[in-house]
């Protein structure tokens, strides 16, 4: 099925909170995320034309940006993560929602970025566990892993700073 | 199935969503599609005769492919991007208006190259330096204020970046709000970037009269000066500079 492609305008506020938001999450600094997404969007101003497959827009903007960050981090080295660990957490709703949003994002930020690029995209409701799979350029088995594993971690922290 | 989206990620998905860009992303990111195009002051108009832009297609498509792997980008790219950089605003982690800092911080960003700062552009009070990526290459910028509220902003990416890296003559191009001047020298390419309008030879020759060429400044960072530009008819025609 093919769809119309959307006029820069349009794409733009279709999807820059959600890369702006994946784009904080990934590089854990505003001025960072910022960049991050103008380098995107710069790349879609300039390249997007050859999408064949407009639909795969969104897709697209995700895949550059995290491309882009894992060159800066590749570069610079200074985003060393430790190495992932068998965690169990438990966080009731109503804990969940006595956190403001910072804090949760803080959290986020903390877990190593196989999680943390997942969980984002999860919790960002309108990518689906196929295009998370495309992002991240892995199956869609070790998207449900990652998920799994990283939402036992993040609620662990979570409720740790709930307590 | 452990990833359904229960009670406690539906809350969590919606404290995230409360976490705004910056006010003005939107504004930066719409502007990035009316971004003019850089217009080369040296380049001829060959695009004009089809046959002579086949030609130069083939030509170009013929080093390209004897210059993989090592091809790079084309400089005309980086002044696109950059000067949208630029214009959009940026982060300036490291802001200073001591020179030696500024070349402090250019030698431990560029280990084993030499950084050559224009004697004339180094006289001017510098507002920072910051680390800067373009499409996987890693680069440095150093600002400096040219007073009257202009700035001047010199990026530098080893010359391999480029894979029509210019000659050690200047070549100046329109940008946009800016206007650029790039070199090669040992190994970096450098971009000069002043406000449209101004010329940035007479940037980097300004104060070259009471400069001594060549002149070392630190360990592996050293300042140049450049002759002066002649300008007649108010088109800057560079004179190729002799490095000492």
């Amino acid at each position: 099925m093919s769809s119309a492609r959307p006029d820069f305008q349009t794409l733009v506020d279709t999807h820059y909170e959600s890369i702006y938001r994946f784009a904080l999450s990934l590089s854990r600094r505003e001025a960072d995320a910022a960049d991050l997404v103008q380098q995107t969007f710069s790349q879609w101003a300039r390249k997007g034309h050859q999408l064949r497959d407009p639909s795969l827009a969104k897709t697209w903007l995700f895949t550059t940006l995290r491309r882009e960050f894992l060159a800066t981090v590749r570069k610079a080295a200074r985003y060393a993560d430790e190495p992932p660990g068998e965690e169990a957490g438990h966080l009731e709703p109503h804990q969940a929602e006595s956190l403001d949003a910072a804090e949760v994002m803080a959290c986020l930020q903390k877990l190593p970025l196989e999680y943390r690029e997942a969980l984002t995209l999860f919790y960002l409701k309108d990518v689906s566990y196929q295009e998370i799979a495309a992002v991240l350029d892995v199956p869609i088995g070790t998207v449900m892993s990652r998920l799994s594993r990283g939402k036992a971690r993040l609620r662990k922290m979570l409720a740790e700073d709930h307590a | 199935m452990p990833d359904q989206f229960d009670e406690t990620d539906a809350v969590l998905a919606r404290k995230l969503a409360e976490i705004t860009p910056p006010a003005d992303l939107r504004t930066r990111l719409l502007a990035l599609e009316s971004r003019p195009p850089v217009v080369e002051a040296t380049a001829a108009p060959w695009w004009s005769q089809p046959i002579t832009a086949l030609a130069a297609a083939v030509t170009l498509a013929l080093v390209v492919l004897s210059l993989w792997p090592h091809s790079g980008e084309p400089l005309s790219a980086a002044t696109v991007d950059i000067s949208t950089f630029l214009s959009n605003g940026f982060d300036l982690p490291m802001r200073t208006a001591d020179v030696n800092r500024v070349r402090g911080w250019l030698v431990q960003n560029n280990p084993g190259q030499r950084i050559d700062l224009p004697t004339a552009l180094a006289r001017n009070p510098t507002i920072g330096c910051r680390e800067l990526m373009w499409r996987n290459h890693r680069g440095s910028l150093a600002c400096f204020s040219l007073g009257g509220g202009r700035e001047a902003h010199l990026a530098m990416f080893p010359s391999n970046t480029f894979v029509n890296a210019p000659g050690s003559a200047p070549k100046i191009a329109s940008a946009g709000q800016w206007t650029r001047a790039a070199w090669t020298k040992d190994g970096m390419t450098y971009l000069l970037f002043v406000p449209a309008g101004m010329d940035p030879m007479r940037v980097l020759a300004r104060f070259v009269a009471n400069q001594s060429a060549g002149k070392i400044t630190s360990n592996s960072v050293r300042s140049t000066a450049w002759p002066a530009a002649n300008v007649s008819g108010g088109v800057a025609r560079i004179v190729v500079p002799s490095w000492t």
